[in-house]
């Protein structure tokens, strides 16, 4: 049986500064999530979920003139009951009527309901 | 006598005989010279043109536009031998059966007859315009190679396949003047004349036959054509205008008792950008950007509404095209991602492009052709155009796009953004396919239409139409193939006339 190598200065070295790209990098990879904006309010629990819930409040205020904000959360938590916000897309997305113009953009009207409390919250 | 006559070099006061008088030397004139070939009977036809563009022979084109801005009526269409598809794209596809079908929620719409009817012809139509094998929507199969199309969720939208016209020993689409010219000319019995321009048809005084054509060049020269039966063929704008402008028997011109000769007239709008088109993984088959090159088939991938979601939403034809690749804004930007998210969906490499389209006109009997004030170099009255395009045209597409977006979520491929709305917008981005139709339109009933089943005039017994005038309902589909087809349907019906 051998005897273990001995680390040298060097490799030690070496070894610290890639630890510290990798720590600086995975930091970097973190940063957005560690600096995003938060929802508040009510329904903040919902719009957290999302990965980039900023771009969904983009969405929801453009979506604003045509979804109320009141109409939108009753809406919404008549569908939910515990459901996941996909299986009411999944609802809306079988049948035209279920889908809503967002300035052009056809979106699953509880996408579009969400992002009008995103919009509201953020 | 055969081979390429100048009509300038016929001495005036000629008096020709024949058999079958063919007016217009374009796709369905040449079609059905061809397609008669093989007979016994004498034919003459007059083409108006040369062999090439002359602006003298164009000019005669030249009319007034009014309402809906569209194109200037010579600029749409080319007045020498080959006619209009010296210009066109080659794209070709069959109507499908429901373009047919009388609906009751599209008025005027159907045609005297199925598509079973016409479809025989289909095959030789095919050979004609050079298009390869007859393949269309099983185009998938023979473009895997490059791809498979976009899986879309069940609905009313599927991928629908054009192929595309490519002349012999060409990379244009085929140009049938040229293509065309030396079979023409190596008919026995035919004689081509070229510069020769039909002025009037001359009805028998009891306004049931055509008795003779006068015929003039533009370098002064006038003769007469004395034909048993007699095709007008020479486009959707000149046909109407022909029969207009024959006014001397029949006061409001030939087959126009019940005015319908220059009404209905058509074109497909091919607006620009209508919608834009995400895929959220970025993969999109080359077919549906590019035209796919198989040996001597060319396809290329469309978005169509399903004769079903026609029928089920009251929508006309449509065909959605997929463009360039463009760049979302921050908005669409936020669309894609918020969307892909709740879809659980990764939309990191999605993609978007632009979408374009062919559209099918509703029948609107005050779309509408009539003789102006002025007269060309002829004497021959000129055109006026009433161009109308109803809102509706253009909701009815939109509910089309609307479609696809929801199978493209549904299938969690995709979504997509409507560009166009108002009035004003599609204006914007307003194109046309230069596919004029149906000015002297196709009914059994002689009150709905200028022509019967077989093409011919009501109550003129020798007097015959060809081309997409006769189209009562026009698809979204472009017209050459089809009215190629048509014209030799045509044929079948002429050989009856002379047992």
């Amino acid at each position: 049986m051998s005897p273990p190598p001995k680390l040298s200065r060097r490799t030690l070295t070496l070894g610290a500064m890639a630890a510290a790209v990798a720590a600086f990098a995975g930091g970097l990879y973190e940063l957005p999530k560690l600096l995003r904006r938060h929802a508040h309010g009510e329904h903040a629990a919902l719009i957290n979920l999302l990965a980039d819930p900023d771009a969904a409040a983009m969405v929801g205020r453009a979506a604003k003139s045509d979804i109320a904000e009141e109409s939108a959360a009753a809406d919404l938590k008549t569908r939910l009951k515990g459901r996941a916000l996909a299986d009411l897309a999944r609802e809306d997305d079988a049948d035209l009527d279920g889908l809503v113009e967002v300035e052009g953009w056809m979106v699953p009207l509880a996408i579009a309901e969400l992002c009008v409390l995103a919009a509201q919250a953020m | 006598m055969s081979g390429f006559i100048d009509a300038r070099a016929v001495p005036s006061g000629t008096v020709i005989e024949t058999d079958v008088a063919i007016v217009g030397g374009g796709a369905a004139g040449i079609s059905l010279a061809l397609a008669l070939a093989p007979t016994p009977l004498r034919m003459v036809m007059l083409e108006s043109g040369g062999l090439g563009f002359d602006s003298k022979a164009q000019a005669l084109y030249s009319g007034e536009e009014s309402g809906y801005p569209y194109l200037k009526l010579d600029a749409s269409r080319l007045r020498y031998l080959g006619g209009s598809t010296n210009h066109w794209g080659g794209w070709s596809r069959p109507l499908s059966e429901i373009d047919f079908e009388a609906r009751d929620w599209m008025p005027h719409s159907g045609w005297p007859f199925p598509r079973r009817e016409i479809a025989p012809y289909f095959k030789r139509a095919q050979s004609l315009v050079e298009c390869g094998p007859f393949v269309y929507d099983h185009g998938a199969r023979w473009a895997r190679s490059q791809g498979a199309p976009l899986p879309l969720a069940e609905g009313g939208v599927y991928t629908s396949w054009f192929q595309f016209s490519r002349m012999r020993g060409s990379v244009l689409p085929t140009h049938f003047g040229q293509r065309y010219g030396d079979d023409i000319k190596r008919i026995p019995r035919l004689s081509s004349f070229l510069h020769a321009n039909v002025t009037a048809i001359r009805l028998a005084p009891d306004a049931g036959r055509v008795e003779r054509l006068d015929i003039a060049t533009l370098s002064g020269k006038r003769f007469t054509l004395k034909p048993k039966l007699t095709v007008l063929a020479c486009g959707a704008m000149e046909n109407a205008r022909l029969l207009l402008a024959s006014n001397d028997v029949a006061s409001q011109g030939i087959g126009n008792g019940a005015d319908l000769v220059g009404r209905f007239f058509a074109d497909h709008p091919i607006p620009r950008d209508t919608a834009t088109l995400v895929v959220f993984d970025g993969q999109l088959a080359p077919f549906y950007t590019n035209n796919a090159i198989l040996g001597s088939l060319i396809l290329r991938a469309t978005f169509s509404p399903t004769e079903d979601f026609q029928r089920r939403r009251k929508i006309p034809a449509s065909l959605t095209t997929v463009e360039n690749e463009v760049k979302l804004d921050e908005l669409g930007q936020a669309a894609v991602v918020t969307v892909a998210n709740v879809l659980g969906v990764d939309a990191t490499g999605a993609r978007a492009f632009s979408t374009g389209c062919g559209m099918e006109l509703v029948p609107d009997p005050d779309r509408r052709l009539t003789l102006s004030g002025e007269h060309d170099a002829l004497g021959l009255p000129r055109l006026k155009l009433h161009m109308r395009v109803a809102q509706s045209n253009f909701d009815h597409y939109r509910t089309a796009l609307k479609e696809l977006g929801r199978q493209l979520l549904a299938a969690r491929i995709g979504m997509i953004r409507l560009n166009r709305k108002s009035r004003q917008d599609w204006i914007g981005v307003m194109d046309w396919g230069n596919h004029h139709m149906g000015t002297t339109r196709m009914a059994a009933d002689p009150k709905q239409g200028v022509v019967d089943g077989d093409c011919k005039v009501h109550g003129i017994a020798n007097l015959f139409v060809a081309g997409s005038s006769v189209f009562p309902t026009y698809g979204a589909s472009n017209p050459t193939l089809n009215l190629v087809a048509l014209a030799l349907r045509l044929a079948t019906h002429v050989r009856k006339q002379f047992p």
